[in-house]
């Protein structure tokens, strides 16, 4: 198995995982507000199609890229609503807690195996392993 | 040189449902221990 293939597998993963937690953590947060438990839902059913699209389409730039944009939104969002609350979304500041943490730490990971994926080197031998597939 | 396929759909779904019930487990062990210790936890579960 080449670093590629093993960056694209943990890049799945860590979407399979986020989706999994986010849909277990939305009926608890739709009884917070109506804000939090869509905002749950809409991560749930984005990480879903990031997985469905990098199974289906693997090595395409825009999976990867998209599924790198959704995970560090996630982050951020996570960051944001436990320092100032999300506007709208979750306007009272969230607690830091240990599934909310450790999920933050595994999309990170996603993160960072997709702008590997995505380095023009990586690229270069995805381009190349496709040449020699056709040749 | 042939490419693997990346890993399954359904082995994507069993990952995704074990993440979930672990989360449940993790965020219902918080907050049975919330209630038992009085509320006297970081504040309230997600």
């Amino acid at each position: 198995m080449t670093r590629s293939e093993r960056r694209l597998d943990l890049l799945i993963t860590v979407c399979a995982v986020s989706a999994g937690v986010h849909a277990a953590l939305t009926p608890e947060h739709l009884r917070e507000g109506t804000g939090p438990g869509a905002g749950f839902a809409l991560a749930t059913a984005l990480l879903a199609l990031a997985v469905a699209l990098l199974t289906v389409r693997p090595y395409s730039a825009a999976a990867i890229a998209g599924s790198a944009i959704l995970l560090l939104g996630l982050i951020v969002s996570y960051a944001a609503a436990t320092t100032t609350g999300l506007p709208v979304v979750h306007p009272e500041r969230e607690q830091i807690e240990v599934v909310g943490a450790a999920t933050k730490l595994i999309e990170a990971a996603g993160v960072v195996a997709a702008a590997l994926l995505l380095r023009p080197a990586a690229t270069r031998s995805v381009t190349l392993v496709r040449a020699s597939e056709l040749a | 040189m042939t490419r693997r396929r990346p890993i399954p759909l359904a082995l994507s779904a069993l990952i995704a449902v074990f993440s979930a019930l672990t989360a449940l487990a993790l965020s219902h062990s918080h907050a049975g221990h919330a209630h038992h210790s009085g509320g006297a936890t970081i504040g309230h579960v997600r």
